[in-house]
């Protein structure tokens, strides 16, 4: 089969050898109208922190290490040498007169005396502390922010966009129980991105997320605009951290979320048009 | 309304108009006279399109945890990444493209497999040399089994500038015009209303809400809904092509 040319119909149209349609009048091919190639930054500020108190309980007084200065009695089994002198009733004999001479003596000396005391005095005591298990919490919150790309010519009033991005994730959003968020934007390659691009995510312990971070490229009119689009839902940390003290409950000891990333793309945006 | 093909001798430039206006009138045409153009050899146009399907499986990636006789089992969270190679670009350059997990246009970004919260997501990569699809996953207290899935490209000449001198050249074996930009060696995308094999957007694909999101395809398809999210995006319907 040859390829042809055919103007019939008010219908022009070309086929190949193999007697496909290349070209029709009839149906709309696309075309390139212009391509932009801009470069941005943007920040995902941190979404606001707090601490929350899960529990509260006592440590036991051998492992808390507190101990308190109290005055205590104790009964005490107490044994003493004491200097006691007693009257005795002595009698004597005297061998030379063979009398009999009786008479009250003092008899003095040391002798061992115990018995209970009462015991009193100031001494360290261990006593119970004071626990406190607090998480981390991040405030929900919804932000958006759109940056304008590029002005394509007044009247090209395009029909689609196909994107190509090189993104770097310059510092990367954390929760302490999963670590950085999950991003499968490779840094610094090029990658395919029409329409919306999900940038990030963070995951509850359910496996649903709690977080979601996306950038879309769209047109308003011959605009071509990049929005960069973050939501979470309050989220409080499923790690737990404990703290003791001996006079009240500890607070304030949780380290926070920090859910702040930066991104630099760098955009390959082509602006398409149907032709008639 | 008539349709018109110029073919001009002195600049070369062909171009097939709707209408009977002076060819002049569309020389050089400007944007808002593109509406009024079936071709015109200074426009850039798509074709020849690079179909590549690839299945990757994705390695397990397996949970890291300690178990002790007193302190029950504790899970430590990895995270990681992989590039697979899905092809080699043949068109040899970097284009825009348009990429298809199972049957569904993928944003960059797709979570393409979750147990709890150990998640992999994708992106797919253009470099001249390959088309490569990149991952990263995470696992905490659920191992990722190793998994197969499906990726399919297109990927998109641009035909910015002619080549050759010919303005239009009928033979048997070929039709050119325009230094080439109108070629039977030439495959062109195409607008299709029906049973298009992909749709191009100028709107965006999701939303985020409520700390979820919903993705929203230029052909009404929602792929992804998380439960989380509390939006009403509804997208917008993209053009279909053909390949």
């Amino acid at each position: 089969m040859t390829a042809s040319f055919e103007a019939a119909n008010n219908v022009i149209r070309v086929r190949d050898t193999n007697g496909a349609v290349v070209f029709d009048t009839g149906t709309p091919m696309p075309h390139i109208a212009q391509v932009i190639t801009p470069t941005l930054s943007h920040s995902f500020l941190a979404s606001a922190t707090s601490r929350v108190v899960r529990s509260l309980g006592r440590t036991s007084a051998f492992a808390s290490g507190c101990r308190e200065l109290q005055y205590i009695c104790n009964q005490e089994y107490v044994c003493r040498s004491v200097y006691v002198c007693r009257q005795e009733y002595q009698c004597t004999r005297d061998p030379w007169t063979q009398q009999t001479t009786c008479r009250y003596v003092t008899v003095c000396g040391n002798e061992q005396q115990c018995g209970y005391e009462n015991v009193c005095g100031n001494e360290w005591v261990d006593v119970e502390g004071y626990e406190t298990f607090e998480s981390a919490r991040v405030a929900a919150r919804e932000h958006s922010q759109t940056y304008t790309l590029g002005t394509l010519a007044q009247g090209t009033n395009p029909d689609f966009l196909l994107v190509l991005l090189t993104a770097s994730r310059t510092r990367a959003g954390s929760q302490q129980d999963y670590g950085s968020f999950i991003s499968a934007i490779p840094a610094g390659e090029t990658i395919c991105a029409n329409g919306s691009t999900v940038l990030e995510t963070a995951f509850q312990p359910n496996g649903d997320p709690w977080l979601s971070r996306i950038l879309s490229v769209f047109l308003e009119g011959d605009t071509v605009r990049a929005e960069f689009n973050h939501s979470n839902r309050q989220y409080t940390s499923a790690k737990a951290h404990s703290a003791t003290a001996c006079l009240t409950y500890p607070s304030g000891f949780a380290p926070l979320d920090d859910t702040r990333s930066d991104w630099t793309v760098s955009f390959e945006v082509y602006a398409g048009k149907f032709t008639i | 309304m008539s349709r018109t093909l110029h073919a001009d001798g002195s600049t070369g430039k062909v171009f097939i108009y709707n209408g009977d206006a002076a060819p002049s009138v569309y020389a050089s045409p400007s944007a808002a006279q593109l509406g009024d153009l079936h071709f015109h050899s200074d426009l850039s146009y798509l074709g020849n399109t690079q179909v590549l399907e690839a299945t990757v499986t994705h390695p397990e990636r397996v949970r890291s945890s300690s178990s002790s006789k007193w302190g029950g089992t504790t899970y430590r969270t990895r995270q990681g990444t992989q590039s697979f190679v899905l092809g080699t670009n043949t068109l040899g350059a970097i284009r825009p493209a348009v990429a298809f997990y199972g049957s569904a246009q993928m944003p960059a970004g797709t979570v393409v497999h979750k147990i709890g919260q150990s998640v992999r997501a994708v992106s797919l990569i253009v470099t001249a040399s390959q088309i490569r699809l990149f991952e990263n996953w995470l696992t905490f207290d659920d191992s990722l089994p190793a998994i197969s899935r499906t990726y399919r490209i297109y990927l998109f000449q641009t035909l910015f500038t002619g080549f050759g001198n010919t303005s239009i050249a009928i033979e048997p074996g070929a039709f050119t015009a325009g230094f080439g930009k109108l070629s039977t060696s030439y495959r062109y995308l195409r607008r299709a209303d029906t049973a298009p094999d992909a749709f191009v957007t100028a709107a965006r694909t999701a939303d985020v809400q409520g700390g979820g999101i919903k993705v929203v395809l230029p052909d009404g398809t929602s792929p992804v809904q998380s439960v989380t999210y509390t939006g009403g995006f509804a997208g917008t319907p993209g053009t279909g092509v053909q390949i």
